[in-house]
């Protein structure tokens, strides 16, 4: 774990920072559109679109122009592993339409996964020892499980690799000065305890919470969280090569 | 009633019979204590135990009383004469002044030489005749004066010297007391001394005489009254530091000296060399030193003597005529001595001059004679300092010390060397007087150590010249002012000043025909001068007047222009601000406070885009907080609006008496604003370009409340601590149907400005 991890926060210049601003703008705008759920006002598609080409063109511009910021490099692949997602929604969407006309499967969604699997790849190579690389590398993994590698399943095989690798810290996003004083306060305190205690302010604590306990609660249940993530995420990956190589059994699933 | 005189002791006589009743005890304690203790030449112990040792005397130089106006014309040559004794009679006064009025301690009174003696005839009677070319006035000049004997001029001197308050008077030879620097001629200079010692004496005597007349009838008259009789004041003792007679008695054995003294012989040159308060005094002889004439051994004889006086422990002061220094004005002595060198030393001496092993000087010396001086007598640590004169430059800032060529030639050694301003006008009586650097030097030289055994023990010499300036400052005679002033335009060759000003001199009705005749030739001079094409034509005669000044002011701006060059060709600016602003200006962490947006045009919403630019940073504020990214938001505090409650609580400070204590709290609270990071924005609004852009009819429901559809919004951001901008930004945004440009645009900036927090 480094003892500063900060300069993945870095930015070439001042314009760097604008268009990352405004591709995360137009993606939250995007994930904002897409979580309505009300049946008098559903997700409008267009602006979905918008939305979501406007984040692309602007993070593609930034991850050009700028190659060696971190950060909107990790959050074009996201923009692509949604823009990916995208594709095979679109795809099952013409799948429900027509059921009975075979549909061909989505390549665009693959090649989408793909390049998202190396923008995190590369960002992963590059975040040093930190928080960025350990979600870098798990979102690597999980866009490569969402490949459709039925021929020989060597993505998901990587997949799983890697997330074989991945070792969460457990005070990831904490300063260096309050890593060491929550290790010498959990010392003294059991973990379970801590995280007890502050459950359920956990969440909205996150933003302003300033606190000894509270950050070390929230740094712990973060950790716990992704560990939880990546056994779920290999879970599915093993439940998936099961299904496909005919080993599955009623038995193993979860 | 007894006579006061007989019984008065003076300091000098009270203390040397004080010493010697003291000499057996100090000659004990000498012996027994400190074996390095000096003693005089008396064998009194010769410093002041561990107090301060001081010695205060005054030196004059040049008075050239008896070969004065050599080069002038007419009246001019008898009123140099004139100006000369006023001169000396001025170093008296003056010198008095400071002892009755200043209450200074001035211990004696050396005069190097220079009283134009080869303008005198020697009264030698029963000496050999001598084929003497002096007194002898040059074809074709008018100056000098009539030449006086040697006797008439040392009564002279005697009656100045008798009015001084300062008991001891010491002397050295110039060259000008010599015929043509000859030192064969120092007969003339030992007469001179003989006989000014005889005439002080003589002068003495017939005063108590005329006194005790006085007394006498003062008695008869007044038969019942006690006898009331005056001391008369004894005239200074007056001692010649070169030795000159007692060595042409007993050394060379000069018939003309030996008919001198004859059955009176002098007293032999003393083994030890007179001290003032510890420090000795030595005169070295170098009244010849510039001459042709000079021979070697002879000069080096005398720099062999000084040399072998010097004792280690002991300080020493030496006086002489010549300083080894290069004269400022070396065409002075022309007429009178420099001819090539043809002896084998002085040609050697001209060679040493040119290696630049020794330092420039006047002196015409062998290079042994010039080394000895140099290594073994200037240079070592026991001459505290080198008294001379000789030198006529008008130069006030030379004096007494600043000798620009033989000073930076020199080694520190150089540093010893003083020289005295002449009292004589030669060279100068065309100068107003307030041109002219005529004077004596005043010098203090003190001492911390109660024996001296290096340089380093504290003496230290301070030497301040006296400007001669006449006790009446008015015109001498009428119009004599106004001809100085048109001599000083003269000389800043403003010709018309000059020829208005000799007018003026000219329409004094009781102007003196010496001053008519002077101011005629003046104008007519000046007349001459503008009848020049040069003078009449105004580019010439501007660049006449202003060329040098022209020149200089050019010069020095092209070097600031070259240096400007090289700084710029090197960065130095660049790197300096670089420096500067590490140095001085806080990292950017994305706190700022955001000024009133500047309105670049008049229907510019510069109030609304402030408030735009501050909803906007809040947003990304916001939105990284939304992605979890808490770091960066808690860095992005920024953008906080000046506060106008602070600005009203300053304002509601009242006035304390008379003073605006919110005014002053004003200033400083915008002085610290000054110092934090600061975002100074402005926008303008620029309508369509009506012949490239299609009006587009607005969209229902839609508003821009004033802002041109199809125009455009421009707006800057400059990010900005003190004076030093970290950056600026400048963007464009087309206005649609609605506002949204305007909020575009801020957030644009925004999104800019706290950008560099993380750059």
């Amino acid at each position: 774990m480094p003892l500063v991890g900060r300069s993945v926060r870095k930015f070439t210049t001042a314009e760097s920072f604008r268009l990352f601003m405004e591709g995360v703008r137009s993606l939250q705008m995007n994930e904002e559109e897409g979580n309505k759920h009300s049946v008098t006002d559903p997700p409008n598609r267009a602006a979905l679109d918008k939305t979501l080409s406007a984040a692309a063109e602007c993070l593609a511009e930034c991850v050009g122009k700028y190659p060696n910021d971190l950060l909107p490099r990790y959050y074009f692949g996201i923009l692509l592993s949604v823009q990916a997602q995208t594709e095979q929604c679109l795809a099952l969407e013409r799948q429900l339409s027509q059921p009975t006309v075979p549909q061909p499967s989505s390549s665009e969604a693959d090649r989408l996964f793909l390049e998202a699997a190396n923008q995190f790849e590369d960002t992963a190579g590059r975040a040093g020892g930190g928080e960025l690389r350990i979600y870098a590398q798990y979102n690597q993994a999980q866009v490569l499980a969402k490949l459709g590698d039925v021929e020989n399943q060597k993505y998901w095989d990587q997949a799983l690799q890697i997330l074989g690798r991945i070792r969460p810290y457990r005070f990831t996003g904490l300063p260096f000065g309050k890593r060491i004083l929550a290790r010498v306060y959990l010392f003294f305190r059991s973990e379970e305890k801590v995280v007890k205690e502050f459950a359920g302010k956990i969440a909205e604590g996150a933003e302003g919470s300033t606190g000894l306990a509270s950050s070390a609660a929230s740094a712990l249940a973060g950790s716990k969280a992704l560990e939880l993530q990546i056994e779920m995420l290999e879970g599915f990956i093993k439940l998936r090569k099961a299904a496909r190589s005919k080993d599955l059994r009623l038995g193993e699933l979860p | 009633m007894q006579r006061l005189k007989k019984t008065h002791l003076s300091s000098e006589r009270l203390g040397r019979q004080v010493r010697r009743a003291l000499l057996p005890i100090l000659l004990f304690l000498g012996t027994s204590g400190c074996n390095r203790t000096p003693l005089a030449s008396n064998g009194v112990v010769t410093t002041t135990g561990p107090d301060t040792r001081r010695v205060t005397f005054v030196q004059w130089s040049n008075p050239h009383l008896f070969d004065a106006g050599s080069s002038r014309h007419a009246e001019g040559v008898f009123e140099e004469a004139l100006d000369n004794r006023a001169a000396l009679h001025w170093a008296v006064l003056q010198t008095n002044r400071m002892v009755l009025a200043e209450h200074r301690t001035i211990d004696f009174v050396v005069i190097t030489g220079g009283f134009g003696l080869e303008n005198t005839l020697p009264d030698l009677t029963g000496a050999p005749p001598k084929n003497c070319d002096c007194p002898k006035r040059k074809p074709g000049n008018e100056g000098p004066i009539e030449p006086i004997s040697i006797e008439q001029a040392a009564a002279e001197v005697a009656r100045d010297l008798r009015a001084l308050v300062v008991k001891r008077v010491y002397l050295v030879p110039g060259d000008e007391d010599l015929c043509q620097a000859d030192p064969a001629d120092m007969h003339r200079w030992v007469e001179f001394v003989y006989r000014l010692k005889g005439e002080i004496a003589k002068q003495d005597e017939a005063r108590e005489a005329s006194l005790r007349e006085s007394a006498k009838d003062k008695t008869a008259n007044r038969a019942n009254q006690p006898l009331v009789q005056v001391d008369a004041p004894s005239g200074p003792e007056v001692e010649d530091l070169t030795y000159a007679a007692s060595r042409l008695y007993y050394d060379t054995k000069d018939p003309r000296v030996l008919s001198l003294f004859g059955n009176a012989p002098p007293e032999k040159v003393p083994h030890e060399p007179p001290s003032i308060h510890g420090i000795r005094l030595l005169g070295l002889n170098s009244a010849s030193f510039k001459s042709s004439k000079a021979t070697v051994p002879a000069a080096a004889t005398e720099i062999n003597s000084l040399r072998s006086q010097i004792e280690p422990g002991f300080s020493y002061l030496i006086f002489t005529h010549i300083p080894a220094l290069e004269d400022p004005n070396p065409n002075a002595d022309k007429p009178k001595a420099v001819q090539q060198p043809k002896q084998k030393g002085q040609a050697e001496a001209i060679a040493a001059h040119s290696d630049g092993a020794i330092p420039t000087t006047s002196w015409k010396l062998d290079s042994n004679s010039q080394k000895v001086w140099h290594d073994d007598i200037l240079s070592k640590t026991e001459v505290l300092g080198v008294f001379a004169g000789h030198f006529h430059t008008d130069k006030r800032e030379s004096y007494p010390q600043n000798f620009g060529k033989g000073r930076n030639a020199g080694d520190t050694a150089s540093a010893k060397q003083w020289v005295a301003p002449p009292l004589a006008a030669e060279d100068q009586w065309s100068l107003p007087p307030q041109k002219t650097a005529r004077g004596m030097l005043l010098v203090t030289v003190t001492g911390n150590g109660a024996v001296r055994v290096s340089g380093e023990d504290g003496e230290d010499v301070a030497s301040v010249p006296i400007w001669f300036s006449s006790s009446d400052q008015k015109a001498a005679t009428a119009g004599d002012d106004k001809l100085a002033e048109a001599r000083a335009a003269e000389l800043d060759r403003k010709w018309d000043e000059a020829a208005k000003k000799y007018q003026e001199a000219l329409a004094v009705s009781s102007i003196d025909s010496r001053t008519r005749e002077s101011t005629l030739a003046g104008y007519a001079h000046a007349r001459r001068e503008m009848r020049q094409w040069w003078w009449n034509s105004t580019l010439a005669n501007w660049l006449y007047l202003n060329a040098v000044p022209l020149l200089a002011t050019l010069g020095i701006a092209f070097c600031f222009l070259v240096l400007y060059g090289l700084l710029r060709w090197v960065r130095a600016f660049g790197f300096a601000t670089l420096v500067v602003k590490k140095l001085v200006v806080p990292r950017f962490r994305g706190r700022a406070t955001i000024s009133a947006t500047a309105k670049m045009t008049g229907d510019a919403p510069s109030e609304e885009f402030s408030a735009q630019i501050l909803a906007a940073g809040e947003e990304i504020r916001t939105r990284l907080l939304q992605e979890q990214e808490n770091w960066a938001a808690r860095h992005i505090t920024l953008l906080a609006p000046s506060s106008s409650s602070f600005d009203s609580l300053i304002n509601s400070i009242p006035k304390v008496r008379d003073v605006d204590v919110s005014s002053w709290v004003k200033f400083l609270a915008i002085l610290l604003q000054t110092f934090q990071w600061r975002v100074d924005s402005g926008l303008a609004v620029f309508q369509p370009d009506r012949c490239i852009t299609v009006p587009v009819a607005p969209t229902p429901g839609t508003t821009n409340n004033g802002l041109p559809q199809g125009g455009e919004l421009s707006g800057y951001a400059v990010l900005q601590w003190g004076w030093f901008v970290k950056n600026s930004w400048r963007r464009k945004k087309s206005i649609t149907d609605d506002r949204s440009a305007l909020r575009d645009l801020a957030r644009c900036l925004a999104e800019l400005v706290l950008g560099e927090a993380f750059v």
